[in-house]
């Protein structure tokens, strides 16, 4: 659920797309603490709310999980989500001056009838180019969708080896996705010392609405990592995740503009992703608290390169009192085929400013209370920003988000 | 996969069903380069969904096959072999050519669908515009003629090499009348298709009543300088007040007369037409500012069942009985 909350944080359609083979990984990254796996059932519910600042999207999401366990040797999870968005996005067309180019509506009038203006116009156009950001608006549409996902997890512990099966499904509207994980984990070295290993296979299938019929996507990552016990108080983990897709890769929601046509975004029809995590935790005794620390370098096949470094303190009040404040700063490049406007007969072209060279920054903290040894639950509240660094892309396109969570755990 | 994504223009970013007015749903989009919405009411939401997602897809087949802007389109095949053969053509751009048929005849020639040599020539798409010199304008005027378009049942030829068409000039009209011929035959009882503004409407609103459409007006646009109420009608305006351009000290409109080559050039500043059909909105709203405010306002007069406004310098004239549309 944590990769779902990060997923959120890249936008409505980031939640959508990505989420089934997010969760996916998310097992795999979190698959080291299934081998703490208790030997008790379990039952976590979680609501998170994602809401942009503007009237843009906002996403209410709904989750729970429950953990079995069938046998000494074999835990069953089940998981499902529901998330709820609404709100404005932008379209990827370039931002017109703020006194026309939209389709005006005079109070009282279902639409308005005017000569040809919605196509931008040479003069409209150098207009645009010349106007600074702050005479400038980012044309937006209103979305409104929903989606269920849910997955089922068999996990069977078998001497020095725990071994995992998933499948997963997730519907929207227009996108039905359905995905299988395996995945396994060995310890060694007086269990100092984890390995994982785990492959995530996802096809999903788009409805081209408007276009003829349906297109897939198929999508393959591998993950190995490495987890050891530095100490009794500090533990080292290192991930290499692999990954390849293949298939329509565009988001059928955006357009471009190309020679001052609008036209569909287009992306490369495959792409591959090399990502690297280390993350170190260490408990500070004397201060009752844990430090958790990461950095994530990532690169693609489309030209993003990505760091992303985190930290967290787990500041202990008491025995049943936890406080988390935690701060996470992302920096990306620019995908090679993405510009504002384009010109000329480009084979690759997305003005989608999730592909844009941008930073990000999270903060918030999180508050966990264990009233009882049966039960925990937990709030956080997290502040997200989105700001270019390429100068040209309307600084209006990158939202900024509050993001609120409740979640409760209860050990049956 | 991606092989079709380019040729869909179309987008559908929602249907939002409002709860407030009961089984009213709108669908947003982009298609034939412009802003389209439809707004329309359905018994449930399983009815709106097939209806949005046919008239999406009916938009997006349309695009792919009639835009001249896709290499792959069947008009660009149409213009590749001007001067070397006949083209099969399907029966949806038969019928098409029909109508330019008729409104050719009807419009006295300034209705032209082989008018695109002359776009091209004067090319508003261009960065810095350019006014082309006499002798290319008339090369371009000799090419374009509806009546040499060569056509027998399912086939056409272009003639002469350089000869092009265009469907523009009529293709959004055509499928504002398309869309409302598919909501009609699915029993869709209200409906406002507006594709860039250029709209049709039949039924009624949410709150009861007839569908009301704001005219913008061509001195301040964005704001409108009165409404009209309409109930299976269509209305659709032309002018050239957000699209021209100016060079030295002289102004260019988009709108050009294939007769001369040239754009015109009068103080007509919007024609909007109120027709039973989209396509004749259209097309009666550019003929009339083609002859301008006085001879276009003679023309309009003379059209059954069309009444206009027509703008003229800071002046507004309209046809007899257009009053009995506004609010």
């Amino acid at each position: 659920m944590t990769v779902l909350n990060n997923e959120a944080m890249r936008g409505r359609r980031g939640v959508l797309r990505s989420c089934p083979h997010a969760l996916l990984l998310a097992f795999i990254l979190h698959f080291a603490q299934l081998q703490r796996a208790k030997a008790e059932d379990r039952l976590d519910f979680k609501f998170y709310h994602y809401r942009e600042d503007d009237d843009r999207i906002r996403v209410i999401s709904p989750a729970f999980l429950y953990e079995t366990e069938i046998s000494p040797t074999i835990f069953l999870k089940l998981d499902g989500v529901y998330d709820a968005i609404s709100g404005a996005t932008p379209t990827g067309a370039p931002p017109v001056p703020k006194s026309n180019g939209q389709t005006k509506t005079e109070s009282g009038h279902h639409a308005t009838t005017g000569a040809s203006g919605t196509v931008t116009s040479p003069a409209q156009h150098t207009k645009a180019l010349s106007l600074p950001f702050s005479e400038l608006t980012v044309p937006t549409i209103e979305v409104e969708d929903e989606r269920l996902a849910g997955r089922i997890e068999l996990i069977k512990k078998l001497n020095r080896h725990v071994l995992s099966g998933q499948l997963s499904y997730s519907n929207e509207r227009d996108y039905d996705s359905i995905g299988f994980a395996v995945k396994n984990s060995t310890h060694f070295n007086n269990k100092n010392t984890t390995l994982l290993a785990g492959i995530a296979y996802s096809h999903d299938v788009i409805d081209l609405v408007p276009g003829p019929g349906t297109d897939n996507k198929d999508v393959v990552d591998m993950l190995v990592g490495v987890t050891q016990i530095l100490g009794p108080k500090t533990l080292l983990s290192a991930n290499v995740a692999v990954g390849y897709m293949a298939g329509y890769l565009d988001d059928p929601y955006k357009v471009v503009e190309i020679n001052r046509v609008l036209v569909a975004e287009r992306r490369p029809g495959h792409k591959h992703k090399e990502a690297v995590r280390l993350s170190l935790n260490h408990r500070v005794v004397p201060l009752d608290g844990t430090l958790e620390s990461s950095y994530r370098f990532y690169d693609d096949s489309y030209g993003i390169t990505g760091h992303t470094a985190a930290l967290a303190w787990y500041q202990d009040i008491g025995d049943n009192v936890i406080v988390r404040p935690m701060v996470r700063l992302h920096d990306q490049s620019a995908a090679k085929f993405y510009a504002v406007r384009f010109s000329g007969s480009p084979t690759e072209y997305s003005s989608d400013y999730r592909l844009s060279a941008l930073n990000a920054i999270s903060y918030g903290a999180k508050l966990i209370i264990a009233p009882s040894a049966r039960l925990s639950i937990d709030c956080a509240y997290e502040r997200y920003a989105l700001d270019g660094k390429d100068d040209v892309t309307h600084e209006d396109v990158y939202p900024s988000a509050d993001i609120f969570s409740v979640g409760a755990r209860l050990w049956l | 996969m991606a092989v079709t994504s380019d040729k869909l223009y179309a987008r559908m970013d929602a249907v939002r069903p409002d709860a407030a007015s009961g089984g009213y749903y709108s669908a947003s989009f982009h298609a034939m380069g412009t802003a389209c919405r439809v707004i329309y009411s359905a018994n449930r939401p399983a009815a709106a969904e097939q209806f949005r997602k046919a008239l999406l897809r009916w938009l997006a087949e349309f695009e792919a096959q009639y835009s001249r802007y896709l290499e792959d389109s069947l008009i660009s095949e149409i213009n590749r072999s001007a001067g070397a053969g006949w083209v099969d053509i399907d029966e949806e751009l038969e019928s098409m050519f029909q109508l330019c048929d008729w409104y050719h005849w009807r419009t006295d020639g300034i209705f032209d669908p082989s008018t695109l040599p002359l776009i091209k020539l004067w090319d508003y798409q261009a960065e810095r515009p350019v006014v082309p010199d006499d002798a290319s304008i008339r090369s371009a005027v000799s090419l374009v003629n509806w009546r040499m378009v060569q056509r027998e049942r399912g086939k056409v030829m272009l003639p002469h090499e350089g000869m092009a068409i265009d469907i523009g000039g009529i293709g959004k009209e055509y499928a504002v009348d398309r869309v409302m011929a598919m909501a009609q035959d699915r029993g869709v009882r209200d409906i406002l298709i507006d594709f860039g503004q250029d709209l049709r409407c039949y039924g009624s609103p949410p709150e009861g009543g007839a569908w009301r459409i704001g005219l913008e007006h061509p001195q301040d646009p964005g704001k409108c300088w009165t409404g009209v109420s309409l109930d299976d009608r269509a209305v659709a305006t032309s002018g050239d007040y957000h699209r021209h351009f100016e060079l030295g000290g002289k102004r260019y409109g988009h709108i050009l007369d294939p007769r001369t080559g040239y754009p015109v050039n009068h103080d007509g500043q919007a024609v909007s037409v109120i027709a039973p059909t989209c396509t004749e909105a259209g097309i009666l709203a550019t003929t009339a500012f083609v002859l301008g405010p006085f001879e276009g306002l003679a023309f309009l007069e003379s059209c059954h069942q069309a009444e206009a406004s027509v703008w003229a310098g800071k002046h507004q004239t309209q046809t007899g009985r257009f009053s009995r549309y506004v609010l």
